[in-house]
């Protein structure tokens, strides 16, 4: 019975993905050098009287 | 037990271990799922990197980085902020493979201006030994999520159905943070920032396809709306502050919801090989709500903030990115002179004649787009008030603020 276990085709098809993966050629590892933008900065002065301070 | 019978257990016990080696070994490295017409791939199943490490804001020492007239903040990338690519392909049919890859340690550069952008430069190698590898077809798409998505959000879906290509990608922006939290609040002296994973950005462009060498050069910019906030108290006062919660707004007459806080789905769909997002939808449990508990800080005996007029503080919460707008009102939970718990709001309004009692729709608000770092400073919190007009250059303002003693 357990030798029927190593040849069950659940064992054997995890064998071949992985082999398939291990040399499966041209990997992506040509990224150039990832960007990342700034944060557009918007200023709200509230001490200026030309705002509403309406506490409430 | 006979030798026979012995030896032919050694070997089953070593080969069964052999075979759970190489099953687990490929689960764990096994990073392509290809679909074939027709089928549907869902990707729900790995766990995140746990990665702590996250960007930092960079103001250039507060001279901020300008491009024309617009200023900006840099977002730095930090040693092994880790992120998750996505790689669109058609080879046999419409397929996507995921993979989490991380900025190599030393790689950074530090945010600039360069060509009309502000720009931090980043490394990246993949997490796992296998990265995304190319596939057959003319169709190469590439995507960025910041930071990692977790595998384990059963929200998080990627999926390809009757050639149609389905992407949600879920992003939780807290409705309530505790500033002494370290996991919700970030805190020098006495200035607060949100912890950064909150701080989502993806890729700028609606793909990236492989330029003429074969490099692949992804942009990602901030999908997330950020309020910095500064307030101090008014004149002598001192001022024991509780919580603070900034509400948006609308009304039926609005497009956007207002919803600022909760949890997001940022959807992507494919058709015919390109992209295109959509705005983030909210479902489920969201609020047009954020708020910052002070209460477990220790200035106020009964917990929490003591403010002055020399003793400022500022803090910076993280709300809904996207191409929206809210109009807001800011609330502070304070305790009055009277010793009584109230709330102290204001509309984030230009200049308007209270006496016209304007509605809603017709008061002239703020517009705060999404997206944005908006630094909204020069606060002083009344402890006790009363509405005030204001006479000012031939108009009359709604604004102002008196002490209640003021009045006796």
């Amino acid at each position: 019975m357990k030798k029927k276990q190593f040849s069950s085709p659940l064992i054997l098809q995890e064998v071949r993905i992985c082999a398939e993966n291990s040399f499966l050629a041209s990997v992506v590892d040509n990224l150039a050098p990832i960007e990342s933008t700034g944060q557009e900065v918007v200023e709200h002065d509230f001490s200026q009287e030309t705002f509403n301070h309406n506490w409430e | 037990m006979t030798m026979k019978t012995r030896y032919s257990t050694a070997i089953t016990v070593v080969l069964l271990s052999l075979a759970a080696i190489l099953f687990t070994g490929c689960k764990k490295s096994h990073w392509g799922f290809r679909s074939r017409p027709g089928e549907e791939i869902v990707f729900k199943i790995r766990s995140n990197t746990g990665s702590d490490t996250r960007t930092v804001y960079n103001d250039n020492n507060g001279e901020y980085f300008t491009v024309g007239e617009t200023k900006y903040e840099g977002l730095d990338w930090v040693d092994g902020d880790a992120m998750t690519l996505a790689y669109v392909f058609v080879d046999g049919g419409l397929g996507v493979d995921l993979a989490d890859y991380s900025i190599v340690e030393g790689s950074v550069t530090p945010s600039s201006v360069s060509d009309g952008r502000v720009v931090s430069l980043g490394t990246l190698k993949s997490v796992k030994p296998n990265g995304l590898q190319w596939h057959d077809g003319d169709v190469h798409q590439f995507y960025a999520t910041y930071p990692e998505v977790d595998y384990d959000d059963p929200n998080f879906v990627f999926e390809v159905e009757n050639g149609q290509m389905n992407a949600k990608v879920p992003y939780y922006y807290p409705m309530v943070l505790d500033s002494a939290n370290e996991d919700d609040m970030t805190k020098d002296g006495r200035v607060w920032v949100e912890n950064m994973k909150y701080a989502y950005m993806n890729s700028l462009d609606s793909h990236a396809a492989p330029l003429a060498d074969g490099t692949v050069q992804l942009t990602v910019g901030p999908h997330f709306t950020a309020f910095e906030i500064e307030v101090r108290a008014q004149g002598e006062d001192t001022i024991p502050l509780k919580s603070f919660t900034l509400s948006s707004s609308y009304s039926t007459d609005d497009v956007e919801d207002g919803l600022i806080g909760g949890t997001f789905f940022l959807n992507y769909h494919n058709d015919d090989g390109d992209w295109w997002n959509e705005h983030l939808e909210g479902e489920g449990n969201t609020s047009n709500s954020v708020t910052l508990d002070f209460s477990n800080e220790t200035e106020y005996a009964d917990g929490g903030i003591l403010l002055t007029n020399d003793n400022p503080i500022k803090f910076t919460i993280f709300t809904r990115g996207g191409y929206v707008h809210y109009k807001l009102t800011i609330g502070f939970d304070i305790i009055n002179g009277a010793g009584e718990r109230v709330n102290r709001s204001l509309k984030l309004a230009h200049a308007y004649d209270i006496t016209d009692e304007l509605s809603d729709n017709q008061i002239p608000w703020i517009w705060f787009y999404g997206n944005r770092k908006h630094r909204i400073s020069g606060l002083e919190l009344p402890l006790n008030v009363s509405k005030l007009s204001l006479w000012y250059e031939g108009q009359t303002y709604a604004g102002g603020y008196i002490n209640d003693d003021w009045n006796d």
